[in-house]
């Protein structure tokens, strides 16, 4: 009992003075819970962090706000993706997903909202990647940033390619077949890595199976764990600074508390974000096509989701033998953007900073210019 | 069908009205509630004990409030004008007929609401703050009084009320059922536009404890609005014609996606942009140094979201017609369709911008896809006929044109059994498809084989042609 | 609204207030997005297993299966489970098999019925005659139709 009582007094000695200052009086209802929490789990220090926690301003701060702009979606997909396992049925695909369309009070919402959050999340992590890109934001301590962003982005994507054909509709079946049949072809690892996510030499319910488990388990569970990664390393490092802001003297550069000056501002970005996947999914309620059949003719104008554009319009490029140097590309371009970091030596006088960010326009007006060419084609 | 009609390629005419209306939706009601703002900031100046500086504030909110209004503002209103007539020049020449003397009345609204602007606005300087004042509230009353007018015509096109194509009772017309709730919305809407444009002009206002007074001021003006004009929309909603009720609540085949009627769509719209602007608002209230640029855009974007859903619930609410009761989308009059040898007789003989393509062709069912398809349909684009028709053999089409009417959303097709093969043959072509339109018909068509998806040839029992939620942006 | 005025005057007092009630509605407007999905999880009313004239068919067990005295079935309809058994007088029966002490189902064993969860039993009645069971089981009015049963509608009464 003394012990005991030693112990707890230890705690309460490393909960600094002030921080009991901030709470609220110790007789009323909040601040007594506040100090017994306090003294239980002395988390002080993680709080003072957060509270002093600042953001740099200059007139690219708003870019800063992507990160958690995704972050945000993907919160909603996990919510609403939990909704949805309630009712699906991987051993009969098509028909559990229209009974939530056509059956289950708000189903189809829940869904169209999956879908279009699904979208909006690819798409604001593409504005993260290039943003933190011209910004220089990859350069030396965060390389590990970047490169767990990286794998972040090509995660989300196998997310969307693996989700795609959970409703086994013509459309997913066949956009799934496409894909594997790409994979197929790459040289090495290719045939391998297809047939075992395919479960067998064709596409059949039975490789639901493995892409329900990669879409519900595997999928999220790596997902949490680079997040965390990321953000962790967000927060030991603080924000990056882009080099103009860098440049002015400590006197000059004005810094915004996040807690709550810049959290406040991004509240109103979420609500819009929010209000835009709503009347998004009120508007165009995602639609499920007919049951898919192995053997029935492909839908007229099938195409990939918009962000696996790029590359099936490159791949169209290369026609013949030379779609291995199509693949080539494909496979070069993510290395690339991985070794960049290494390259890029941090110097704003350096003449590769300029080759770098030139790359980067070359890889943004490429990726535009394909995805709109796969559309209209 | 006595006017040519605007093929728009992919997006279609519809898209390009509604695209440019919904930016001019937002621009037009900021430019009449910010009248109402800049006579209140105005007086309420005279009070503050730094009015000089409120009113050098409110010279830049006037400058933005110039610039958007009458150049933004102006061209998407002509270019509703230029879309409108090119998309259905049928009903435009009806509303010209009709209310000519209201349009008038709006154009000597608008250029009077333009001088008293300017006269505003180049006054600054000179006029006496009381002046300024009187200005400001002649210019919101005359810009009003445009919102006043406009607005019978535009809500007559839902709900003509009592108004008929033989009593032509323009009164009746103009004060139609659905005049009051929509004039009441627009008012208020207009007042919460002006607050959001408020915070979007003193987002820039660097003197921290200014800036706090300012966006007080602006946060009174959202929240009224914000938690009216769902409820407001209720009431409009109740004006509205049984069978645009039918169709927004109901369970239409290709409208509704199972349980989900595009009226709780737009209830689940109408209560999130609502709230997320009393939200926004009220963090903007609590934290008013906060207030930067992206989030009042962020703002303006969920009230134009909103604004987005209404519209595009009101134009699913007016199929089949164009004007309710009187006009459908296509161009055809309710009046003729009741005559079944107008309704039909040869197409072609009808109409009269055909480009003289001979009968029986693909460029036949071309002209018929243009006349009476493509004021709302594209060919592969939005709302693309091929996606729709995506299940058809040759043989369903043409029965299909033939009941489509009892859909409910759709108009009843125009011409005789060659039209209806000439389209189905040209649709079909569009997929890749050869058919020659004259195999299509009737007589050749029971010689042919069965045809397995329709067995019973009610045209009603095609397996996913319109699935759930198919109003998709296909 | 608390506005500028009243939170200067009142200082932080104001302001905290005031952030109580943003946080109070943001939780209001938390409660009115989970409508949606509250409705999403509940479950649908199941439908009414009887027909217009109040009958259901029984299913799992055919008049044949209980054609002697004292044979008996456990079966069910869309309703729920049922014991179907024909008496030592030859009369078919149909009680509900859920026991009304938890809701186990119950075993016809000729001359009565058992519950083997804790022992509960009950005549051929349906009326619990000892153990647990704190009231009888349903009966249900039975009757054949070309070799297949039918339950019916329970009275009100």
């Amino acid at each position: 009992m003394q012990a005991r009582e030693g112990e707890m007094a230890d705690h309460m000695h490393t909960v600094p003075e002030e921080a009991l200052k901030e709470l609220p009086p110790a007789h009323k209802a909040l601040g007594k819970l506040g100090r017994a929490l306090l003294a239980r789990f002395p988390v002080w220090p993680i709080v003072d962090f957060l509270r002093n926690k600042k953001v740099p301003e200059h007139r690219h701060a708003a870019w800063y706000m992507m990160g958690g702009l995704a972050l945000f979606f993907f919160a909603i997909q996990v919510f609403t993706g939990i909704l949805l396992m309630v009712y699906y049925r991987p051993a009969e695909p098509w028909q559990s997903v229209q009974r939530i369309v056509m059956e289950v009070p708000y189903g189809n919402l829940m869904r169209s909202i999956h879908h279009w959050s699904a979208n909006l999340m690819i798409l604001t992590l593409f504005l993260h990647m290039f943003s933190a890109y011209f910004m220089k934001a990859y350069r030396a301590p965060r390389e590990g940033t970047w490169l767990v962003g990286l794998a972040l982005l090509g995660l989300c994507m196998a997310f969307g390619f693996s989700g795609y054909l959970l409703p086994w509709d013509d459309l997913s079946f066949f956009a799934t077949n496409v894909g594997l049949t790409e994979m197929e072809k790459a040289p090495g690892l290719g045939p391998w890595l297809a047939s075992l996510l395919r479960g067998g030499p064709a596409v059949t319910t039975d490789t639901i199976g493995r892409f329900y488990v990669l879409h519900v388990v595997v999928l999220p569970l790596a997902v949490l764990g680079l997040i965390g990664m990321h953000l962790l390393f967000v927060q030991i490092q603080g924000m990056s600074e882009p080099d103009s802001f860098a440049a002015l003297p400590a006197c000059q550069k004005k810094h915004k508390k996040f807690f709550f000056d810049y959290f406040a501002s991004e509240i109103p970005v979420w609500l819009a974000a929010f209000a835009l996947l709503v009347a998004l999914s009120a508007i165009w309620p995602r639609a499920l096509e007919a049951e898919a059949d192995p053997f029935g003719a492909a839908p007229l104008g099938i195409k990939p989701e918009w962000y696996f554009l790029a590359q099936y319009q490159a791949l169209k490029l290369f026609p013949g033998k030379l779609e291995y140097a199509g693949m080539a590309l494909m496979g070069i371009v993510p290395l690339l953007c991985a070794l960049v970091p290494f390259f890029d030596r941090a110097v704003p006088s350096d003449r590769r900073g300029t080759w770098i960010e030139r790359a980067g326009v070359a890889l943004l007006v490429g990726f535009v210019v394909l995805t709109v060419w796969g559309w209209i084609s | 069908m006595n006017y040519p009609i605007w093929d728009v390629g992919g997006l279609g005419a519809g898209l390009v009205v509604a695209i440019i209306a919904i930016i001019h939706v937002l621009i037009s009601h900021v430019a009449v509630g910010g009248g109402a703002f800049l006579v209140v900031a105005e007086i309420w100046s005279r009070r503050q004990p730094d009015g000089q500086r409120v009113r050098d504030w409110l010279h830049t909110f006037a400058t933005f409030f110039l610039v958007y209004t009458t150049v933004l503002g102006a061209t998407t209103g002509v270019g509703i004008w230029f879309s409108v007539q090119l998309a259905s020049a049928e009903a435009i020449s009806l509303l010209i007929h009709q209310f000519v003397f209201a349009w008038a009345i709006e154009w000597v609204f608008f250029l009077s609401e333009l001088t008293v602007l300017y006269l505003y606005y180049y006054g600054f300087k000179r006029n006496t703050p009381r002046m300024q004042t009187f200005l400001a509230g002649a210019y919101f009353v005359i810009a009003w009084g445009s919102l006043v007018v406009i607005n019978g015509i535009l809500t007559f096109m839902l709900t003509p009320g009592a108004w008929t194509i033989e009593n032509k009772d323009i009164a009746a017309g103009f004060f139609n059922p659905g005049y009051f709730p929509a004039l009441l919305i627009r008012t208020v809407t207009m007042f919460l536009l002006a607050g959001l444009a408020g915070f979007l002009v003193a987002s820039r206002i660097r003197d921290e404890e200014f800036k706090g007074r300012i966006i007080q001021f602006c946060v009174k003006w959202v929240i009224p609005g914000a938690i009216l004009v769902p409820g407001l929309g209720y009431w409009y909603f109740t004006t509205l014609p049984a069978s645009t009720v039918t169709i927004l609540a109901g369970g239409t085949v290709g409208v509704v996606g199972g349980t989900l009627s595009a009226l709780t769509r737009m209830a689940i719209l109408a209560g999130v942009a609502g709230t997320s602007l009393v939200l926004g608002t009220l963090v903007f209230a609590a934290y008013p140094k906060t207030v930067n640029t992206i989030a009042a855009i962020s703002m303006l974007l969920v009230a134009q979201l909103g604004i987005m859903g209404a519209e595009f619930f009101r134009e699913m609410g007016r199929k089949p017609y164009v004007i309710h009761g009187v006009l459908y989308s296509n161009g055809l009059w309710v009046k003729d369709a009741k005559d079944p040898a107008r309704l039909n007789g040869p197409y072609l003989e009808k109409a009269k911008w055909h480009g003289g393509v001979a009968s029986g062709t693909l460029a036949h069912g071309e002209q018929v896809f243009r006349l009476q398809c493509a004021s709302c349909h594209t060919r592969d684009g939005y709302r693309s006929v091929v996606y729709r028709t995506r299940n058809w053999t040759a043989g369903f089409g043409s029965r299909w044109l033939g009941t489509m009417h009892d859909m409910g959303v759709m108009p009843p097709f125009q011409g005789d059994a060659l039209d209806k093969a000439a389209l189905v043959a040209y649709v079909l072509s569009l997929r890749g498809e050869t058919v020659d339109p004259r195999d299509l018909l009737p007589d050749r068509q029971a010689t042919a084989q069965g045809d397995d998806l329709d067995p019973d040839g009610s045209g009603q029992a095609l397996p996913g042609l319109e699935v759930a939620g198919a109003e998709v942006g296909r | 609204m608390t506005d500028s005025n009243t939170t200067r005057r009142e200082g932080d007092g104001g302001r905290r207030r005031f952030l109580g009630g943003l946080g109070l509605l943001s939780m209001a407007w938390a409660g009115g997005l989970l409508y949606p999905v509250y409705r999403y999880l509940a479950p649908t009313i199941p439908k009414d297993p009887f027909d217009a004239e109040g009958k259901a068919p029984v299913e799992g067990v055919k008049a044949e299966d209980i054609a002697q005295p004292g044979q008996g079935r456990n079966a069910g309809f869309a309703g729920g489970g049922l014991v179907v058994f024909r008496t030592p007088e030859g009369e078919l029966r149909a009680l509900s098999s859920k026991c009304t002490h938890a809701g186990c189902n119950v075993e016809f064993q000729g001359g009565s019925i058992h519950c083997h969860c804790h022992g509960g039993v009950y005549d051929l009645e349906g009326k619990n005659v000892s153990g647990p069971p704190p009231k009888p089981l349903t009966r249900y009015r039975v009757a054949e139709q070309g070799g297949l049963l039918y339950v019916y509608r329970p009275d009100k009464a």
